[in-house]
């Protein structure tokens, strides 16, 4: 009885640090500020915006002038594929004007994708 | 009212508006630009790494045009007082200086340079007084910085990586005087992240 309770309890308490984890994204957010030499969540800058990013084809957002090395990548933009060009963007897709030398650190690099996934239509920096 | 005003400078409105575009290169401009000259001629690169060099700089061409329409637009609003309408002529100029040394360089490598938009969709109805703008242009010259911290590594040239470093250096100044006027620390750690 006791141990069953244990478990139970264990797993709660795993649910809720996981629940905690996808919804802070403060750490993310913060690095986010690194990226605003080039870009804005609501509008294109040097870079293009960043509303809606995630699950979309790269380089079809509208009123953005790509490169042909993006738009012919085939990239859908998700986790893994955000994972790996925020880790070497030049090496994902030669030919990007994104001059940025990337993100080595693989946790980093989660937490920016964390934060880049919340902006969607629900957050007010995309209203 | 900020605490942020530049006493010795010949440059106002009038000649803020009236000068865009039309700054030559600077002595330290041109020394940096020929350093790059020498290392154009010495260091053979490959089609790629000119090709990858041109295209860093111009993105950073593009965040300079930016950096000059937004420094328009705080100018234009009407909200600035005299001393700070002064330091931010001083810093467009920069800007421009910066435009000119990066669009020459460019040239010299054979590309394009990147023209300014026709249009900025900056966040104007947020900008409703001083410290709005200058809250607005310390957040553009803080990610310049970044821009500049990711993109020096990638350059095959150690010439233009010192010339992009000077130009972060000039970036950092502008952000940590911002700072100081919006009553923030001007330098907030021994590091920028």
């Amino acid at each position: 009885m006791i141990t069953r309770y244990l478990a139970i309890t264990l797993v709660a308490l795993v649910n809720s640090t996981i629940a905690g984890e996808n919804k802070d994204v403060s750490v993310g957010e913060q690095l986010y500020v690194q990226c605003t030499g080039c870009h804005s969540p609501s509008y294109h800058r040097t870079g293009p915006k960043h509303c809606n990013i995630v699950g979309k084809q790269a380089a079809t957002a509208k009123g953005f002038d790509y490169t042909e090395a993006l738009k012919n990548s085939g990239i859908i933009w998700n986790f893994d594929s955000l994972d790996l060009f925020l880790k070497n963007p030049i090496k994902m897709v030669p030919g990007t004007s994104m001059g940025f030398i990337g993100m080595n650190q693989k946790q980093q690099r989660h937490e920016l994708i964390r934060f880049l996934q919340t902006l969607d239509n629900n957050n007010p920096r995309c209203q | 009212m900020t605490k942020l005003d530049l006493k010795n400078t010949a440059l106002g409105r009038r000649q803020f508006l009236e000068t865009g575009g039309k700054i030559g290169l600077s002595g330290a401009a041109i020394a940096l630009l020929s350093g790059v000259n020498t290392a154009c001629a010495e260091t053979p690169a490959t089609n790629l790494q000119l090709e990858t060099d041109v295209r860093i700089l111009n993105t950073a061409l593009s965040a300079e045009h930016e950096a000059v329409a937004a420094y328009q637009v705080g100018a234009e609003s009407g909200l600035l007082t005299p001393g700070v309408l002064k330091v931010a002529v001083k810093f467009q100029g920069h800007h421009k200086e910066h435009i000119d040394l990066l669009a020459s360089t460019v040239k010299k490598l054979g590309g394009k340079p990147t023209d300014a938009k026709q249009q900025y969709n900056f966040p104007v109805h947020q900008l409703n007084n001083e410290r709005d703008v200058l809250t607005f242009a310390a957040g553009l010259e803080r990610g310049a910085v970044s821009a500049y911290v990711g993109a020096i590594p990638l350059f095959d040239n150690g010439d233009l990586a010192k010339a992009a470093a000077s130009i972060l250096a000039d970036e950092a100044m502008h952000w940590a005087i911002l700072r100081q006027a919006l009553g923030l620390d001007p330098v907030p750690g021994a590091f920028f992240s």
